[in-house]
């Protein structure tokens, strides 16, 4: 059986700033539970042992939670702990919520782990020395991938909704804390690096030139169409104009418009 | 609503060309379909070429259907403020179905690359290309557009290559200051630009005013990735797409009555369902599908209007909508000057027709 591992971080709220669920980690856990039968799942969690949000995690249905217990960067003690235990998988948010957030981890585990990677999944299925990975593409398109194992996974706003945690398991779960000397005590951010709070900038303003009523109208971002066409028409003839324009801009299936030649069939 | 439209004479079947400079001039008539000559957008552009770059700063954009999109304006923008203070220039990546014009964007040189053959996984491939261009150039700064599966991945798996912590999110970039969103959004971090950079929309100001040489350069050659396999695209269910990703949409208003049609024509186009408020309001569509300034903000491409009128807070938001089609029984309606394709007619009545003619082509084919 093969295993799966998956990095789990402790999030935080956004709005009130508690910790809570990675949303992004918890999806990656929803994708590695349906593959808990056809594979191990271990959960492996870099930070405090004693954190109670990691009893969230527990609630979605695993049995333990390895934590290797470091305050530092995690990535090399990450990575050394994934090298000895040689997963096929290895899934992750593709961004934490705290800290620098960079999205470099699952990159540099999988140059640790000389593995594949896919970002951005949907889903995953194993055949054999090989997984099915199918990848979202932008304006909600797919994609689907053949890839060699070892392969790392990263997961963003596209995998699945992550499963309720529940109460019970929450607290039958296992923590089991490995102690681990962090190979570097430097602090994860730079000493010539500056961190200050998040300042909201700006909106950028379209500078319009024109007439009262053209300005008015890019403040209310309400474009006239220059070239527009007008047909006054029986509901065939109407029906008849639509079709040829959507055809003609290539927006129905199967009519690839003028400028698509990066589409693919 | 439709009681009105009854009420009110067929019209006459006619098509008119609509220009609305040509409306305020009392002398041209209106069936009048001459070429009118557009002054230029931007009178004087200023040429630019830089002959003997002292740095090159190499930018690859994501581009949508080989297009540049308003972030990739702003990534070749960033790229300008680096280059400018390194008296460098801007290289471009792209492939060779990029049709858009590179130069005016503000590209001094530019390198294409062919899609690669069918199977490659273009991130895994096009990682080492870029490297071995970026050496070949003597190029220090790679900026990509932060999207997870395009330029966010290619970015990161050429900072991981080269081992360099790359600046993730950067919100705003000036000479020496790189400022990037952490911890969630909640801090930003300032620190002096990496090799690599991973870029927001709003960093930089896209280039106007200007023109580039954008010299093409000799073509970058790919090379394999046997461990991925690329099996091509996967069919999807396109009207269950989320309304935000949606390509097409058919967007219902008060003039629309025959629900059934409505759900089967959007079933057959394989567009995802919109609808205004009034409709929301009424309960003929759930919330989630209202579009609007108090809805959802939607960018199609192609936008399909049954029955709107269009209020400012419907028209709000489908501001950013490529190709806008109009079905409305009053040809004063703010929809219709909106609307690429205005349609006078009733929606009741042009929802089946269309549906009809869909089948009746499909059939022949």
């Amino acid at each position: 059986m093969p295993d799966v591992a998956v990095l789990l971080s402790v999030g935080r709220h956004p709005a009130s700033g508690r910790a809570r669920l990675a949303d992004l980690d918890a999806r990656a856990l929803e994708l590695a539970l349906r593959l808990a039968e056809v594979a191990r799942v271990h959960a492996i969690h870099a930070g405090d042992p004693n954190e109670p949000v990691l009893r969230d995690y527990l609630g979605m249905g695993i049995d333990s939670l390895t934590v290797l217990a470091l305050d530092g960067d995690v990535s090399g003690a990450l990575a050394e702990h994934l090298q000895q235990l040689r997963p096929a998988v290895v899934l992750a948010g593709c961004r934490a919520e705290c800290g620098e957030a960079s999205g470099m981890l699952p990159y540099s585990i999988a140059q640790a782990l000389q593995a594949q990677l896919v970002a951005d999944a949907v889903s995953i299925t194993l055949r054999g020395e090989s997984a099915r990975v199918i990848q979202a593409q932008p304006r909600g398109g797919r994609r689907a991938l053949r890839v060699a194992l070892p392969l790392v996974v990263t997961v963003d706003r596209a995998g699945p909704q992550p499963r309720m945690s529940a109460f019970g398991p929450a607290q039958r779960g296992q923590i089991r804390a490995i102690a681990v000397a962090a190979r570097s005590r430097a602090p994860s951010i730079p000493s010539d690096w500056l961190e200050r709070p998040a300042r909201v900038r700006p909106r950028r303003l379209l500078r319009v030139q024109g007439n009262a009523a053209e300005r008015l109208r890019s403040i209310q971002l309400v474009r006239v169409a220059s070239a527009a066409r007008r047909i006054d028409a029986d509901p065939m003839q109407a029906a008849q104009a639509i079709w040829e324009y959507l055809r003609e801009q290539g927006l129905v299936e199967g009519e690839p418009g003028p400028d698509s030649p990066s589409r693919t069939p | 609503m439709t009681r009105r439209t009854e009420r009110r004479p067929r019209r006459q079947a006619s098509v008119i060309r609509r220009d609305p400079r040509r409306e305020r001039d009392p002398g041209a008539g209106p069936g009048d379909t001459a070429p009118v000559r557009l002054p230029a957008e931007h009178p004087e552009v200023a040429q630019v070429t830089i002959e003997q770059p002292e740095s090159i700063v190499i930018a690859v954009p994501d581009l949508d259907r080989g297009r540049l999109t308003a972030l990739d304006r702003d990534l070749v923008g960033a790229a300008r403020v680096l280059a400018d203070a390194l008296r460098g220039a801007v290289l471009v990546v792209v492939p060779t179905g990029c049709i858009d014009d590179l130069g005016s964007a503000g590209a001094d040189r530019v390198v294409r690359y062919s899609t690669p053959e069918a199977g490659t996984y273009l991130p895994a491939v096009l990682a080492p290309a870029l490297i071995e261009l970026a050496h070949r150039h003597a190029a220090w700064h790679l900026l990509f557009c932060e999207r997870p599966a395009g330029g966010g991945d290619v970015g990161r798996r050429i900072a991981a290559q080269l081992g360099v912590r790359p600046a993730a999110r950067v919100t705003s970039l000036a000479v020496g200051e790189a400022v990037c969103l952490a911890d969630g959004g909640r801090h930003e971090i300032v620190r002096a630009p990496p090799r690599v950079l991973l870029i927001e929309a709003g960093c930089a100001e896209p280039v106007t005013g200007q023109r580039h040489q954008a010299r093409p350069l000799p073509d970058l050659v790919l090379g394999r990735e046997p461990g991925v396999i690329d099996l091509g695209a996967v069919r999807i269910d396109r009207s269950a797409v989320p309304l935000i990703e949606a390509e097409l949409i058919i967007s219902a208003g008060a003039g629309v009555s025959d629900w059934d049609a409505f759900h089967r024509l959007a079933a057959r186009l394989g567009a995802a369902e919109g609808a205004s408020r009034v409709v929301c309001d009424l309960g003929h569509l759930p919330r989630d599908r209202q579009i609007g300034a108090s809805g959802t903000v939607v960018e199609p491409r192609g936008y399909l209007a049954f029955g709107i009128s269009g209020a400012p807070q419907h028209l709000q938001g489908i501001a950013r909508c490529e190709r806008v089609v109009a079905v409305n029984s009053d040809p004063h309606a703010p929809m219709m000057q909106r609307a690429d394709l205005a349609i006078v007619a009733d929606a009741q009545q042009v929802m089946p027709a269309l549906m009809d003619l869909i089948e009746r082509d499909k059939r022949r084919a």
